[in-house]
């Protein structure tokens, strides 16, 4: 994907320069600066749909237009049916309105406006309309002058079906634009990708909508959650999208154009340099690999892990696909988006792991709303994750046996979440073999071989780790809730949520110790929490020793950058100075000095 | 190919609004007959509702016809029928979408 300059716009549409610049707040949803002009889509009230076509999306925007045609009529042929039999006059005008859809003045004014033109077939529609009121407005007779209440009718019935359609994401825009809408599909941001779309701005949702993610993970800015922008902005108006600190400034002023143009050049200039990396091995210097993959949480992110060269999937959180619908979905349903995945990638891995959820939030799917009135005191430490899979087993199966299924296709791995004893692992393992021999006495295929690996992400599977690491074919740390665990910091909680630090040395020695306990044992170590994205910390990690850094695709440039300026050398120097650190603080210094003397003027966070 | 030329009046106490530009498209339709309007030296195919309307023909309008076709002379009589119909309901329009309401609920 191209990444796009933050431009000035002209301020030429008059409609837009009286209007006074007003700065809206929402949150962040994706980083990135963008200027353009805003499309509203699906708006509310009488805010038009309005946008500029390349010559291209042509044919396909007036087939839109026809099908809404179609479908008006046929939704007017219906109403007319209900009325066969009496009232021959309420038909003849319900014939007249049919006709009135078809007729030149606006079918083919419309379609020939969208091809003149090149605008989108609201746009053009409401054109021709205009040009019949400006026939209409020279009749002298009132009645008949009136009846173009009944063209109106017609109009705002293709204008509906219209916006239902548009539930599609519109394509072919002429110029670059900022589309703004009450919230976007995951499939809808993907389709921004190959659009000219700069960037989105939503009214609901927030960091963790799928849209959000999405758009994080192609590098696409947005801000989500900005109250009634649907309303506030108009199409066709200069906006600032500022995704780095969730600003959007509505017609804003040339100074203001230029503050963020500075902002985003640095930015921009960073992220330039960066695409070159994208295409080059993670390796230091001196030739240490280490596998850079990307968590994903929804399969369109695929895109995004495929644009940033991510070597594999190191983390595909498989709650997606549970929360979807009312009921639980079935082993094909899960089958499909894992093969898709496997096959989308292979032969790079694709970590898949097993249902991380708590059970209350699953009750309303479970046979007999089950859970629904589990009361736990402390849900991080209750009935979750493995604890679930195991208690509900028919639950857990299921999923295996997709994943077992989906292993045909590729490399798959099966990553065991929340595992804190052996036997629990064992108990997985012997369900494992269970059902694959289900899988071989039903003659479905499978790769008798697939790595099973776990999470290590509580003390106690650090502890044990070594004994842990004999039974499995390989680790990953996820420190989101290893620091959580062993900090005992709910990092939610807002009076100790500072307190919740990656570089705690307690944080930095589990993981120094998970890492040669599986190295012992000949396995490999990997890192998915979101501390492998950041190239502030990434440093000390790379010497730490880890196997594989697990991250969100679009940090994958950064960290990679960071590998191929250094050496093994100097990354495990670090790591060692780093670990007789006795606090955060400490290991800040030391970090901070690392980066200043390596990595010079790039030094910024993520 | 036949050709036939007229002046009709339009009698119809509202003049041509949608309900009768509506019956006069459909019996011109079912006519082998393509029919105009000379509209200030203009020929108008009266195949188009909106430019019918457009023309606002009100009661006492004068209008030039042509019909060409196979059933040109048939579709004339047919023509002045409607331009001549009674009008049973006025309120026609106003009812109608009154109703439409009524169904949505």
């Amino acid at each position: 994907m191209a990444k796009k300059g933050v431009k000035e716009v002209a301020r030429e549409d008059g409609q837009t320069a009286d209007r006074e610049p007003e700065t809206l707040y929402g949150i962040s949803g994706s980083p990135g600066i963008v200027i353009g002009r805003a499309v509203v889509l699906r708006p509310r009230s009488d805010n038009l749909v309005r946008y500029r076509l390349e010559e291209e999306a042509i044919p396909a925007e007036q087939e839109r237009f026809l099908e809404a045609v179609d479908q008006a009529e046929q939704e007017l042929k219906d109403l007319r049916s209900k009325f066969e039999g009496d009232l021959s006059d309420t038909l003849t005008i319900m014939d007249s309105h049919i006709r009135m859809l078809r007729d030149r003045m606006i079918l083919d004014q419309t379609a020939n406006l969208i091809e003149q033109k090149q605008i989108n077939a609201e746009w053009a529609l409401s054109r021709a309309l205009y040009l019949v009121k400006k026939k209409f407005d020279h009749i002298a007779d009132e009645y008949i002058r009136d009846r173009f209440a009944d063209v109106e009718y017609v109009v705002s019935l293709l204008l509906e079906q219209l916006s239902e359609h548009g539930q599609q994401f519109p394509a072919g825009f002429a110029e670059p634009v900022i589309v703004v809408s009450e919230d976007f599909t995951p499939a809808d941001t993907v389709r921004m990708q190959s659009e000219k779309v700069l960037g989105f701005l939503t009214e609901k949702g927030g960091t963790t909508s799928h849209s959000a993610i999405i758009a994080r993970s192609l590098g696409l800015p947005a801000v989500v959650g900005v109250e009634n922008i649907t309303e506030r902005c108009r199409t066709g108006e200069i906006i600032i999208l500022d995704g780095y600190d969730g600003r959007v400034c509505l017609s804003p002023t040339m100074d203001q154009q230029k503050l963020y143009q500075e902002y985003d050049r640095q930015h921009q200039a960073f992220s330039d340099e960066l695409r070159w990396y994208i295409h080059l091995a993670s390796e230091t210097l001196d030739g240490l690999r280490v596998r850079l993959s990307a968590n994903i949480e929804i399969p369109d992110e695929i895109e995004g892990v495929i644009y940033y060269g991510a070597d594999g999937i190191g983390l595909f959180r498989s709650e997606f696909g549970y929360f979807q619908q009312k009921h639980l979905p079935d082993e094909e349903a899960l089958f499909g988006v894992y093969q898709d995945l496997v096959i989308a990638l292979d032969p790079q891995p694709v970590t898949i792991r097993t249902l991380d959820a708590g059970g209350d939030k699953l009750a309303s799917q479970l046979p007999g709303n089950k859970f629904k009135h589990l009361h736990e005191r402390n849900p991080a430490l209750g009935l979750r994750s493995i604890r679930l899979s195991l208690r509900e087993q028919s639950l857990f199966i299921t999923q295996l046996r997709a994943l077992l299924r989906a292993s045909a296709f590729g490399r798959l791995r099966i990553l065991l979440p929340l595992i804190s004893l052996l036997s629990e692992l064992k108990q997985v393992q012997e369900i494992i073999g269970q059902v694959m021999m289900d899988l071989t006495r039903e003659g479905v295929p499978f790769d008798p071989a697939v790595e099973v690996g776990i999470m290590v992400e509580v003390p106690s599977a650090v502890t044990m780790a070594d004994v842990l690491a004999a039974e499995v074919d390989f680790f990953s740390i996820g420190t989101n809730d290893l620091i959580q665990y062993s900090l005992a910091i709910d990092r939610g909680n807002e009076y100790v949520a500072k307190m919740y630090d990656p570089l705690h040395p307690a944080v930095l020695r589990m993981i120094s110790r998970t890492v040669e306990a599986g190295h012992a044992q000949g396995i490999e170590v990997a890192l998915c929490g979101e501390m492998a994205g950041d190239v502030f910390m990434a440093p000390v990690l790379l010497g730490l020793g880890l196997d594989e850094l697990s991250m969100r695709p679009s940090a994958i440039p950064h960290v990679k950058r960071l590998l191929r300026h250094t050496t093994s050398r100097r990354l495990t120097g670090l790591a060692k100075q780093i670990l007789k650190c006795g606090d955060g603080g400490e290991t800040r210094e030391l970090l901070d000095r690392y980066l200043a003397g390596n990595c010079g003027e790039w030094r910024e966070r993520l | 190919m036949k050709t036939v030329s007229w002046e009709s009046t339009v009698t119809n106490p509202d003049g041509v609004h949608c309900r009768v530009a509506e019956r006069l498209i459909k019996v011109i339709d079912e006519h082998e007959a393509t029919v105009r309007i000379i509209n200030q030296g203009q020929p108008v195919d009266c195949t188009s509702i909106l430019e019918l309307l457009s023309l606002a023909l009100v009661q006492g309008s004068r209008v030039q016809f042509t019909a060409r076709g196979p059933d040109a002379d048939q579709v004339v009589a047919a023509v002045d029928q409607v331009l001549s119909e009674p009008e049973p309901d006025q309120n026609a329009p106003a009812r109608m979408r009154m109703q439409q309401e009524a169904l949505q609920e």
